[in-house]
């Protein structure tokens, strides 16, 4: 009987089902075009939020607002007091000054400052304690209410609320969350570097029109440099924009010389007693 | 950060992955050389050739798991659609390598052959939460045995 079977199996080829193209090269382009995609989507949303939020009744906002307000004793109220008056004294040069509430943090050693929605400023004791003149608390003070004016709050809120809706409407594999976050976050944070310049600016206008001039504006920075030391390619996971490049815009101005004004020595004492106590 | 934690698993995943995967194919290139004479054949009646033979049941199952970078690509992959070639090879090793030892087993019984084969695949652990998981592929036949040595 003749036999129709081979004698042996044949020899498989190993690309029909297996295409040996580059793994490394399909997933660079896939990756590269999600991050594209989402920091394309990121920015339109960043976009909109900027376009919408100073369109948004400044009213409106305490109804978003959870304000959390620390208990203070007698003096650390008065402390309270002095800064939401300079507050008010450096908005009032503004043709439509916003209200704003200063929170003091006296016990918060991190020298800090930051603005929430509805015009909530908040100064943390290390700050006051980092800075030697009115001047320097002043800018800073400017700073964050610039933000307020600027409705920067409302637009992180805007830009947070909608980039939550949209990682979890797409719904976006688990597992690739680390990629698609960081992409969206840089994109953001490059924003928020902008709103953080446009702060800058608009603080040294206001310090400028409440002293005459900007001299000791840029003491809060010069400290804040000689404790940070980051290298240059760090500059775009930042959220504000390195030191040295607004202590440099700072420093351009033209009427840095002037009469510093002194901080109230209560301000400064019970500031620094605070920390004995600990 | 947990961006670092990603691209260690991925260069980990890709780096031993790639690693792995080369070595598999050596091993099946090599083996599959080796048992070129115990026939695989898909028919599922026999041919005249095996009318007197006996018969058995050979098996050969092989479970491999899908690395991290196999996994991220594949999930880059749920986004845009089209193949998933990170899954194509791993999907190909594991027939292929399930193939060999049922040949093997069937070389082990004295046959010369393995008629009606087929093979089933499942995927294993992927529902215990996390979703890197395994496959497995058996494949199975009937191996056709001489009843007397020629």
């Amino acid at each position: 009987m003749s036999s129709n079977l081979p004698s042996e199996n044949p020899v498989l080829p190993d690309e029909i089902n297996n295409s040996y193209e580059h793994p490394l090269k399909d997933f660079l382009i896939l990756a590269g075009s999600l991050c594209a995609l989402l920091t394309a989507t990121i920015y339109l949303i960043a976009w909109t939020a900027f376009w919408l939020a100073p369109r948004i009744p400044f009213e409106w906002e305490p109804s978003i607002a959870g304000i959390a307000a620390p208990k203070l004793n007698e003096q650390q109220k008065q402390q309270q007091a002095y800064l939401q008056d300079l507050a008010n004294q450096l908005s009032a040069s503004q043709p439509q000054p916003l209200p704003v509430t200063v929170h003091w943090l006296p016990e918060e050693d991190t020298p800090n400052a930051f603005a929430m929605v509805a015009g909530q400023l908040y100064i943390t004791g290390g700050l006051v304690k980092t800075i030697s003149s009115e001047n320097a608390l002043a800018m800073v003070i400017a700073h964050e209410y610039a933000h307020v004016e600027k409705r920067h709050p409302m637009i992180l809120f805007l830009e947070q609320v909608s980039t939550g809706l949209l990682m979890s409407a797409v719904g976006i594999h688990d597992q690739i969350s680390p990629l698609s976050q960081s992409a969206g976050l840089l994109t953001l944070m490059s924003f928020s570097r902008d709103m953080e310049r446009a702060a800058d600016n608009q603080a040294i206008e206001l310090v400028r029109a409440y002293y005459g001039h900007t001299a000791g504006a840029d003491e809060f920075f010069a400290k804040m440099q000689s404790e940070e030391d980051l290298p240059l390619w760090t500059s775009a996971l930042q959220t504000h924009p390195a030191t040295s490049e607004r202590l440099k815009r700072l420093q351009a101005e033209d009427d840095t010389e002037g009469k510093l004004t002194p901080l109230p020595s209560w301000m400064k004492r019970r500031a620094a007693s605070l920390e004995t106590e600990d | 950060m947990q961006l670092v934690i990603f691209l260690v698993l991925l260069a980990l995943g890709y780096g031993f992955g790639r690693w792995a995967e080369a070595r598999h194919y050596r091993r099946i290139h090599e083996r599959e050389k080796a048992l070129r004479r115990i026939l695989v054949i898909p028919m599922r009646l026999p041919p005249p050739e095996y009318l007197q033979h006996g018969s058995t049941l050979v098996t050969g199952s092989v479970v491999i798991s899908v690395d991290y970078f196999k996994t991220i690509a594949a999930a880059l992959r749920n986004v845009f659609g089209g193949r998933v070639g990170a899954y194509e090879s791993l999907l190909d090793r594991a027939r292929r390598e399930a193939t060999i030892r049922m040949q093997e087993e069937a070389k082990k019984v004295g046959a010369q052959a393995v008629l009606n084969v087929k093979y089933e695949t499942s995927r294993i652990g992927e529902q215990a939460g996390k979703s890197i998981g395994s496959v497995e592929v058996l494949a199975y036949g009937t191996a056709m045995i001489p009843r007397a040595p020629r």
